[in-house]
């Protein structure tokens, strides 16, 4: 079993990774970045999203190439690791959320495999059951353990477009539409994974208390 | 730019502080005999 990370913002590099190794992974979707190491004596892979260094936005991330590559390099379950904006009044700032169900507004994004076939995959439940359940029994332990961790352990992910921030009226929509936290980068990522048939489950990071009000103060 | 700057700040600091924990989370995670 060798467990791949994909880190989002503000996660491009992996501090205690041990005898890393980089490769450059050539697929027929393009090239993708990733690291190989060990952590506590295990062999893990990881993939930070925007490239190392940062420099893709959320839209112009090849994640066809990324999910392929790491499951050219033997990934068997990804754990996907988000910098996320709450919706949900009732979040913390920060706050750990395991979402269980995703909305998706992107658009123009490459999200499928399967260009040239009919292939309609199951969706109904975005997230691997069993490894979300591995996850969630990994964060409990972990807040259990430490009071000062916050954690939610259920979530539904609005996946907007980017790369700007969200209109007061788009929050709304977003609240209205039962999201509790608001990223750009989990779709297509978790749907491209379930076509690859791999076990993919997401721990999303709130940095702020909705990104409108994070518009209003920084723009 | 001052109200900026410590939005800045306080957004950082909850980048760190929630990454800290994902890391636990992560060592919990691969401790486990399943992963």
């Amino acid at each position: 079993m060798t467990l791949a990370v994909i880190g989002g913002t503000g996660f491009g590099a992996f501090a205690g990774l041990t005898e890393t190794k980089d490769h450059v992974v050539e697929t027929d979707f393009g090239q993708a970045e990733i690291q190989s190491g060990r952590l506590a004596g295990q062999g893990i892979l990881f993939l930070p999203r925007h490239g190392m260094p940062a420099r893709f936005l959320p839209h112009k991330i090849n994640y066809r190439a990324n999910l392929k590559a790491l499951q050219m390099l033997g990934a068997s379950q990804i754990l996907a690791v988000t910098a996320v904006g709450t919706v949900s009044e009732d979040l913390s700032v920060p706050c750990l959320v395991v979402p269980d169900q995703i909305i998706d507004y992107t658009y123009g994004r490459a999200l499928t495999f399967f260009e040239d076939e009919i292939h309609h995959i199951d969706f109904t439940h975005p997230y691997d059951a069993l490894f979300r359940a591995q996850l969630l029994a990994a964060v409990a332990k972990v807040a259990a353990s430490d009071a000062d961790v916050q954690a939610v352990l259920s979530g539904v992910y609005g996946c907007t477009q980017g790369p700007r921030l969200e209109t007061k009226a788009e929050v709304r929509r977003l609240r209205n539409d039962g999201c509790s936290i608001v990223g750009m980068t989990a779709m297509p990522e978790a749907a491209l994974a379930r076509e690859l048939g791999l076990p993919y489950a997401g721990i999303s990071v709130t940095l702020t208390q909705g990104l409108a009000w994070l518009s209003a103060i920084l723009l | 730019m001052a109200e900026r700057d410590i939005a800045l700040a306080e957004i950082h600091e909850a980048m760190n502080q929630g990454l800290s924990w994902v890391k636990l989370v992560l060592a919990e995670l691969i401790s486990t005999p399943a992963v």
